[in-house]
């Protein structure tokens, strides 16, 4: 879900200075010990196979969501297997050989999750969305009101199985629902590993108890917490996070900055962050009116890129940045849609645009009460604002103009022309050269952090029998039949020993001259996939050099020549 | 505070002053240097600025002009700049990983000749170097494409036939030649191009320039012509052709 990485030592080199600027109170004036803290009592609500359930996967099957060649999501029948998240393909492959895979789109998981939304928010107004399969909610009120924790998260669960039923949610089954202080705790205790009942309450006062037992490796990602930061913990003898909150915090703090103080917090069962009791200025909000209803989400969410452009302009100028937002929309009929959004650590321009896309995608295919007209207004507030540490950008490398501008021009392509047409290369590894790269959606890759994607990794392997570079800069996508005839105009044939009957002498595509071959180089025979019937593949390449000075890389296969590739 | 200023600073006399604003006033707002993008030093010979100049088109033909367009955007690309790829879905993404293209700033997209110009407007808004195919644009579309170009200072590459396009320089591959495969032995292994750039304006004189795309090693050099046929080596042309001589040598 982290689609913008911050260079964490150079964006928190600072907090205490952004803080002063932004004129909230200091840590030391609001808690005087750490006990003192008022964490919020939450509850979040979570599938944490969402992907799947939103990919169509049947029940049984399994199958898994891949994003940038890791697993994302599984099935049960997949994680029965080993198939879990982070895995390589290959080697989720290899734990499952039937593994089924299904695209990573986090707009269809939005839009999937949309409903549930509207059905929690029947219990509770304050929802906050989070991401796609998993959502938050303060209890406070909710739980007065059902009578307890325990009694609100079985209303929720029941709640939603009852609305959905057991074939609609299928595979999802009922919510993982965790309750505790703090929104780090309630999210682990709404999935803890080998969980069989979905619903976990962690008394008040509780967490840091039940946090203890984890391992730090659970804090990856949070509040900008990176992995060479995790990485040293275990080598200093701090394997749990008890063993995390038994340090004494400002000497803490004063080794690691702002990550560490941030990670000694949550492992202490309390907010990554001191709580700010603080009203955003009422003028942060943005708004657009649009004179002609807009009927698709597209221009809306462009619309609301420069909305939100403009929202942090403003906030940057009173040295704030936000992690809740309000979002509201309404149609030329006058129906209203509003959706809270929470994104950690802090929302940028692109992810507010997102959050609007996926909220009016969802909106509009909603059975009951969706929209019957245009979108005429549109207005995003922040509704919990930070002190903004604001986002360095980096001396090398990082993140550049470049890369800003590009982003935006995919988004508009990508709103112009639909997300299949606007694609980036992913690295797959194939003695073939057109398979060795894939082109994934460019809406559902990370644009920003590219490098790894496409890198060829030696540990994939070597590819044996892939023809050496320089490589084809034409791959045709349907190899076109093609004539190799000998000096006497015989066809060429290759034996199943890899012997040729007659060397090459012209070359015709299926309706032109033949031309005169002036050298070649093969028979250089593959046998691919013989464990699959569906892709197995055994023929044998040749490279040909015609009179003319093109040169083709053509491929015979059950005795039909076809054209693979040309280089030119 | 405006008293103290005035009388530490001396006042300009009044056509130094006036000089010094009419100085001001014309001088560009950017440098010419500024409006290049870099490419492989090798590539600096075909054009007269050096390199690929922010808002012109550079049209490729010939036989192996897909490889080196491909090439030229990899200059700006690997300094930072991102690609565009528009219409061409055949394009063979390991030779552009291998001509130095770093794909991770290389965006494909699929569009036809209906929705192609306003793809390729909003392209241009966003991307310092967009590469189409060819036959992509008609008549007035292109003129305004032409015109994009200029306002954004991107480069645009055209594959093959340019259409409609006023181009500002054309890369002719003139002859292609083939190393490494014989007959019933060896594979496609390096190749020699010769280009011959024509253009207008600046870029009128016809300039060629013979290329290794790439050299045995996989690398893009320039082929060692003799002294006397070369025109006009640069200092480090001549240094290269040095090197490279005492490599081939040892």
């Amino acid at each position: 879900m982290r689609h913008h990485r911050i260079n964490l030592q150079d964006a928190h080199t600072k907090p205490e200075h952004g803080r002063a600027l932004a004129g909230l109170p200091s840590e030391a004036s609001l808690n005087a010990g750490s006990g003192s803290d008022q964490v919020k009592r939450v509850a979040v609500v979570r599938w944490p196979d969402w992907a799947v359930v939103a990919a169509g996967a049947k029940p049984g099957q399994a199958a898994a969501v891949f994003h940038a060649n890791r697993v994302v999501a599984a099935t049960p029948a997949a994680r029965a297997d080993g198939v879990v998240p982070s895995l390589r393909r290959r080697e989720a492959q290899r734990h499952c050989p039937g593994l089924v895979i299904l695209p990573h789109d986090l707009e269809r998981d939005a839009r999937a999750f949309e409903p549930v939304l509207r059905v929690l928010e029947q219990t509770t107004p304050l929802l906050e969305a989070t991401e796609p399969g998993c959502c938050t909610f303060a209890t406070r009120g909710p739980s007065r009101y059902y009578g307890g924790d325990d009694a609100l998260a079985e209303r929720v669960s029941a709640h939603v199985s009852a609305t959905f039923g057991e074939d609609t949610l299928g595979i999802a089954g009922p919510p993982q629902i965790g309750l505790a202080d703090g929104v780090f705790a309630a999210w682990l205790a709404a999935a803890p590993p080998g969980k069989k009942h979905p619903v976990t309450v962690i008394a008040r006062g509780e967490s840091a108890a039940f946090l203890a037992s984890f391992s730090v490796a659970v804090l990856a990602g949070r509040d900008g917490i990176d992995d060479r930061f995790l990485s040293l913990l275990p080598q200093l003898g701090v394997r749990s996070l008890g063993q995390l909150a038994a340090l004494p915090r400002s000497d803490f703090a004063a080794r690691f900055g702002h990550v560490g103080r941030a990670a000694h917090r949550l492992a202490s069962g309390l907010d990554a962050r001191p709580p700010v009791a603080r009203q955003p200025p009422p003028d942060l909000s943005v708004s657009c009116v649009f004179d002609d209803p807009v009927p698709t989400s597209g221009p809306v969410a462009f619309a609301a890129k420069q909305l939100a452009d403009e929202m942090f302009e403003r906030m940057r100028a009173r040295g704030l940045a936000c992690t809740q937002i309000l979002v509201t929309a309404q149609t030329d009929h006058g129906e209203q849609h509003d959706r809270l959004w929470r994104h950690e650590p802090a929302f940028q321009p692109v992810t507010v645009a997102e959050r609007v896309r996926w909220q009016l995608d969802g909106w509009a295919q909603a059975l009951l009460d969706g929209p019957t007209a245009g979108i005429t207004f549109l207005r995003i507030a922040p509704t919990e604002v930070i002190a903004g540490t604001g986002q360095q950008i980096g001396f090398w490398g990082g993140r550049s103009q470049a890369d800003d501008r590009a982003i935006r021009g995919v988004a508009r392509l990508v709103g112009q022309l639909g997300t299949d047409a606007v694609l980036v290369p992913e690295w797959r590894g194939s003695r073939s050269p057109g398979d060795a790269i894939a082109l994934v959606s460019a809406a559902s890759a990370d644009l920003v952090d590219r490098d790894a994607a496409v890198q060829k990794e030696p540990a994939r392997g070597p590819w044996p029998g892939v023809l050496p570079p320089p490589s084809p800069a034409t791959v045709w996508a349907d190899p076109v039949a093609v004539r190799v005839r000998d000096a006497h105009g015989a066809p060429v044939r290759v034996s199943g020993r890899g012997f040729v009957s007659a060397p090459p002498a012209t070359f015709a595509l299926l309706d032109e001259k033949p031309r005169r071959v002036v050298a070649w180089g093969g028979p250089w025979p593959i046998e691919e996939h013989w464990w699959d019937p569906q892709r197995y593949r055994r023929c044998a390449r040749f490279h040909i050099l015609l009179d003319s000075g093109e040169a083709h890389l053509i491929v015979v296969e059950s005795g039909v020549w076809r054209l693979e590739a040309t280089y030119d | 505070m405006a008293a103290a200023a005035a009388t530490i600073l001396p006042e300009p006399r009044g056509d130094a002053a006036l000089l010094a604003r009419a100085a001001q006033l014309s001088r560009p707002v950017t440098l010419a240097g500024d409006q290049v993008l870099p490419t492989l030093p090798v590539f600096a010979p075909l054009f007269p600025w050096g390199g690929l100049q922010r808002g012109t088109i550079v049209a490729g033909a010939g036989p192996a002009a897909r490889s080196l367009l491909l090439a030229l955007a990899a200059g700006p690309v690997a300094a930072g700049a991102w690609v565009a790829v528009l219409g061409i879905p055949t394009l063979g993404l390991l030779a552009a990983s291998e001509l130095g293209l770093p794909l991770s700033r290389l965006v494909s997209v699929n569009v036809d000749a209906v929705q192609g110009a306003a793809a390729l407007g909003a392209a241009l808004d966003a991307f310092d170097v967009v590469v189409v195919g060819p036959g992509f644009l008609h008549g007035s579309d292109a003129r305004r494409v032409q015109a994009r170009a200029r306002e954004r200072g991107s480069v645009l590459l055209t594959v093959g036939d340019s259409g409609a396009l006023e181009v500002d320089s054309t890369l002719q591959v003139a002859s292609v030649q083939w190393q490494g495969l014989h007959d019933g032995h060896g594979y496609l292994r390096a190749r020699q191009i010769s280009i011959v750039a024509t253009g207008r304006r600046a870029a009128t004189r016809a300039r060629k320039l013979s290329l290794w795309l790439p050299n045995t090693n996989g690398q893009i050099e320039a082929v060692l012509i003799p002294r006397s046929v070369a025109t006009a080596p640069s200092l480090s042309d001549s240094l290269r052709s040095d090197n490279a001589a005492s490599e081939c040598a040892s």
